[in-house]
């Protein structure tokens, strides 16, 4: 009976490829509105950081940018994440300074006909997301205890970043908010 | 300074009362302090189940189940990962070591853990402390087992017994792998974690004792002799879970991604600390409870305290007159009474601090060792100050309670004292 099935379902694979092709490659991660990723990896003097907010907290809006206004506004909030240290601002004892700062707004360059990692139609009302990528050295590693962050009063839409550490001395999880915007590290470093 | 000496004759004359008061208010602040020392204390315990793992990997699902089945031995995977993924995994550039895990057997009740000797080198616990045995060493032979020190003190098992593994986790069992024994060929020393309570058999041996097994059942007439076995192939067709360590921690969040990633199977990669804090956030609300718990204890004690002086107070009249008559103000009256709140109270926190941590220190060894909870013996942090603090002002104000009213009594009863 077993294998009476499988070989029918390997029929039907082998009739239409394309439900095989479309089975393998469907993923969405999850989205909240007012909610933002930082994951934050620190190793000798480099810390590594990633930024991920839904469109909504950063500009306002998630589809892709139409009017001059709107491209304005994802260009001025690219421009101020891709500052890294001043908008999460490690102690000035630490002496950071930011090697590489990448800033995308997905399906921002997201051209009708065009192929990307996500399964949306073009122009249709869709949820779009920031990513930054971070690559940070400090001079004085061992004055990173904390960190504090404009991130909530540079973008009004922001109410609460997830933060996870990962140090050389262990991980931990904790919640930056509009009401708290400090990140403490004590335990891990 | 003449009220607080006087204060303090008044109460060296009712000493055991006063003594009492004392106790119960140390008792209290102990338990405020001794509270909050175990509260911490579990936390960090509790963080340090597992360190020194980067990720941990299983089958699609929350980080709570992946890290509640794979650590803590509680529930079950949702899937198995096959022994495909998990080769991709342990080839991936930036893996350092990477440990199976594959579980569903047990022993009269102890999960039996298949794995393979790094686990014993890899898995560390609190603050990165290695795993160590307290006799025999780990598995040589394909049917040797490890066992956990719970484990070991629980069956009264020692070095070269034979036990057998049953199939499923149950306490009680039906099915039994009764052909194929294991002898222990090593127990681990007591580390306070749920590794105490597991049996660790070689990853090669779980495959062993389902060889001749299908659908969860053995085959009838079918059964391999536990010599034949060692002949075949025993590679695992699926394992249900996997510890991995990385080169450097700044790839945890790349590595994470890509294994979330993986399109040949839907695998979940998590941060064991992180799903910890998770864990810990969720029976949080205990630790509050207790918080409030010991509050109030202190504020009965501070109430016993008013008790206390207030029942006095009828003796202490004469000595109210007394000092009247020699021109002691009403006000002096009452900043005696306050005086000596503050002063029970004042001793009560001293004596309870010094006992906490005279009790912390004969204990802590015993605690350690029994319980696996490691409890710091550091000095009050600035928040404990500020408890400290404010219960000798809170028994200063509860003093002035019986001090308002002897305040009014000694103005009349200092008019028409008749003894």
């Amino acid at each position: 009976m077993k294998t009476k099935s499988a070989l029918a379902s390997l029929a039907i694979l082998v009739a239409f490829p394309a439900l095989a092709d479309q089975a393998e490659h469907r993923h969405l991660g999850p989205h909240v509105h007012g909610q933002g990723t930082l994951d934050i990896a620190i190793e000798g003097n480099k810390i590594e950081m990633e930024l991920v907010a839904p469109g909504m907290d950063i500009v306002g809006f998630e589809h892709v940018a139409s009017t001059d206004e709107q491209k304005a506004a994802v260009e001025k909030a690219k421009e101020k994440l891709t500052d890294v240290l001043n908008v999460f601002k490690w102690p000035a004892a630490a002496k950071c300074k930011t090697d590489a700062a990448n800033v995308e707004s997905r399906k921002e360059t997201h051209a009708p006909g065009e192929k990307d990692d996500d399964d949306d139609k073009p122009g249709e009302p869709q949820h779009s997301e920031f990513h930054a990528t971070y690559t940070i050295t400090c001079a004085a590693p061992e004055n990173v205890t904390g960190m504090e962050t404009v991130y909530f009063s540079d973008f009004s839409g922001g109410q609460l970043l997830n933060v996870n550490v990962t140090t050389a001395k262990g991980q931990t999880q904790a919640q930056m908010t509009r009401d708290k915007p400090t990140l403490s590290l004590a335990g891990v470093m | 300074m003449m009220i607080v000496r006087l204060a303090l004759q008044s109460l060296l004359n009712r000493w055991v009362t006063a003594l009492l008061t004392v106790l119960a208010i140390a008792m209290s602040v102990m338990l405020l302090l001794g509270v909050e020392k175990v509260r911490t204390g579990a936390r960090e315990s509790f963080a340090d189940t597992i360190s020194g793992t980067d990720l941990i990997v299983g089958a699609r699902s929350g980080s709570l189940n992946l890290l509640l089945y794979s650590v803590f031995r509680i529930g079950n995977a949702t899937n198995n990962v096959t022994w495909k993924s998990y080769q991709d995994i342990a080839s991936m550039p930036e893996v350092s070591w990477i440990v199976p895990m594959s579980l569903g057997d047990s022993h009269h009740g102890f999960r039996v853990l298949g794995t393979n000797t790094d686990y014993f080198s890899h898995y560390k616990f609190r603050h990165g402390q290695s795993m160590t045995f307290a006799s025999g060493g780990p598995f040589k032979d394909l049917f040797d087992a490890v066992i956990g020190a719970d484990v070991a003190e629980q069956l009264g098992y020692k070095v070269g017994d034979k036990i057998v593994v049953a199939h499923g986790v149950g306490s009680i069992s039906f099915v039994e792998h009764a052909d194929k024994p294991f002898r222990v060929s090593g127990i681990l020393a007591k580390t306070g974690t749920p590794i105490d309570r597991t049996v660790h058999v070689s990853l090669e041996a779980i495959e062993a004792i389902h060889i001749d097994w299908q659908n969860g059942a053995p085959v009838p007439g079918e059964s391999i002799s536990a010599d034949q076995v060692r002949q075949m192939n025993l590679t695992p067709r699926a394992i249900t879970a996997a510890l991995v360590g990385l080169k450097s921690k700044l790839a945890t969040f790349k590595v994470q991604r890509r294994i979330n990633d993986y399109q040949e199977e839907p695998l979940s990669a998590i941060m064991p600390g992180v799903a910890l804090q998770e864990l810990w956030g969720l029976v949080g609300t205990a630790e509050t409870a207790l918080s409030v718990v010991s509050a109030m204890v202190v504020a009965t004690a501070l109430l016993g305290m008013v008790t206390m002086i207030l029942t006095t107070l009828n003796e202490r009249r004469r000595e109210m007159a007394i000092l009247r008559s020699v021109g002691a103000t009403p006000a002096t009256v009452l900043g005696l009474l306050a005086a000596e709140g503050g002063l029970l109270t004042l001793a009560g926190v001293v004596l309870g601090t010094v006992g906490l941590y005279a009790g912390l220190w004969l204990a802590q060894p015993y605690i350690d060792h029994t319980y696996g909870l490691s409890l710091a013996i550091d000095p009050p942090r600035p928040d404990e100050w500020l408890k400290l603090v404010s219960i000798v002002v809170a028994g200063f104000f509860a003093g002035l309670l019986p001090a308002l009213r002897a305040y009014r009594l000694s103005l009349a009863d200092g008019m028409m004292v008749r003894i």
